[in-house]
């Protein structure tokens, strides 16, 4: 299985055997001896066309602990694209600059598949507006399975605003590849998980072993959840002010909610977080959205390291 | 009953579109672009709407004075018409006559319904695949949205 010259665009071109390869390459890179060599000669070419704080800071480092380098730009109001430039043409130039991979963040669904046509180097989508986010979900996965052992067999819990959040779906797709998961959305009646996604959860029902149930209280599940997944309320979604200060109070964790939960379970969030988890969760030993947000600086050094063919 | 006298007359070298469901025709042959077809060539178009049919009931049919609608593109109208029969006549002999069949792909005849999709931002044409065939339900390959029915909406040509 070689991952060299690919393009990381969506979730769905991956199969579950290619994500356990990437995952099993995370330690790999992360402890490689020669490292700091790995990528050396190699430039990245970062195209941010929106802002981000976590996905591009940990591709920016991912490149340079390998030794390698990044250009491009993050504000595009300093571009040609202000000169009405199309992304097709932008690709095309960043393309013929000599770069080895292009990393992508645009707010268009689909941007990055275009972007991947224009350009002969391999793309990685940072984010295509509301569509995918793999990076995202990768380290998801690879967080999950570092506290957990395995990625089949899991009860997970996604909490918050399920309708709108890339990140669930993106991740339930992921998790409905393993066997016999089981999947709890806990979420508002308005923001509960899209209908195509339900369907894809009773699909996999009958094929997989997997089981699924929507709900709208945390407290129901915590003696039996191995992760419990929290999300944003995500305001600029919501039109009256008063649902979202509603729903972020219902939707919060606090540490006291924890005491009967399994000692392994971890409490995970995408970040940023607002209100839905106190930071009297921090100190608990289930809270793992810090580490999580760190595996991102891994699982992202790995797919930089198989895309760019420098390990096997 | 009295026979309806209307019909279209025989066509010596063209294709015809049989067996649409009645109201059709005019959406084909948009989405076909015929009248481009038809004032580049000079080649003469007859489209009949709700005829009698023993088996549909009421029914379209296209006609067209030209061959050089190819098999895949001709499939297309699968997506509209499921049950349409293609037949080609050379020198007023049938040459191949068959039934469409749904593709696995279609081209940029359909508009993305998602507002935020780039090939409603860019100038890049829609590339879809069937992902159910019925009801139909077709998938964006850029932005991975899944849509049927009255979302479909297909780009007719003029």
């Amino acid at each position: 299985m070689s991952f060299q010259g690919r393009d990381i665009i969506s979730m769905n071109d991956l199969t579950r055997e290619e994500i356990d390869e990437i995952l099993t390459k995370v330690p790999v890179v992360r402890n490689h001896s020669e490292k700091k060599r790995l990528c050396k000669g190699k430039v990245s070419a970062m195209l941010f066309f929106e802002p981000s704080t976590r996905t591009r800071t940990s591709f920016e480092v991912a490149m340079r602990n390998l030794g390698g380098e990044t250009g491009g730009f993050y504000d595009v109001s300093i571009t040609s694209v202000t000169k009405q430039e199309s992304l097709w043409d932008t690709v095309k130039i960043h393309d013929g600059y000599g770069f080895d991979v292009m990393v992508i963040r645009h707010p268009l669904k689909g941007a990055a598949r275009l972007a991947a046509e224009a350009a002969r180097i391999p793309v990685i989508n940072a984010g295509d507006g509301p569509n995918q986010h793999p990076t995202q979900t990768l380290l998801d996965l690879y967080s999950i399975k570092e506290t957990q052992g395995d990625l089949n067999g899991l009860t997970i819990a996604m909490v918050g605003d399920l309708a709108n959040g890339r990140t669930v779906h993106s991740l339930t797709e992921a998790l409905l590849k393993y066997e016999g998961c089981r999947l709890i959305f806990i979420s508002p009646r308005d923001l509960a998980m899209p209908r195509f996604l339900i369907d894809k959860c009773a699909k996999a029902a009958e094929e997989r072993g997997a089981s699924f149930v929507e709900a709208s209280r945390i407290e129901d599940f915590i003696t039996e959840v191995d992760v419990l997944y929290m999300t944003r309320i995500q305001s600029e979604r919501l039109k009256e002010r008063a649902a979202v200060e509603k729903f972020r109070s219902i939707y919060r964790l606090e540490a006291s909610m924890l005491k009967d939960a399994k000692p392994s379970m971890k409490v995970m969030h995408p970040l940023p977080r607002v209100t839905e988890i106190a930071q009297d969760v921090d100190a608990t030993s289930h809270a793992y959205y810090f580490q999580q947000a760190g595996n991102g600086l891994f699982v992202r050094e790995a797919l930089l390291a198989l895309i760019l063919g420098v390990i096997e | 009953m009295n026979p309806r006298p209307i019909t279209i007359a025989k066509i010596r070298t063209g294709i015809v579109i049989d067996h649409i469901p009645a109201g059709k025709a005019l959406l084909i042959s948009k989405v076909l672009g015929l009248n481009a077809l038809a004032r580049n060539t000079g080649d003469i178009i007859a489209i009949g709407v709700n005829f009698e049919s023993p088996s549909l009931g009421n029914k379209d049919i296209i006609k067209v004075e030209n061959l050089s609608l190819s098999r895949d593109m001709l499939n297309v109208v699968a997506l509209i018409a499921p049950r349409a029969t293609i037949t080609r006549i050379e020198n007023g002999e049938v040459i191949e006559k068959h039934k469409v069949e749904v593709p696995a792909t279609v081209g940029d005849i359909v508009t993305c319904p998602d507002s935020f999709c780039v090939t409603n931002h860019e100038q890049v044409p829609g590339k879809f695949q069937v992902v159910v065939h019925t009801p139909l339900t077709l998938r964006c390959v850029y932005c991975e949205t899944e849509f049927f029915g009255p979302l479909i909406r297909y780009k007719e040509k003029v």
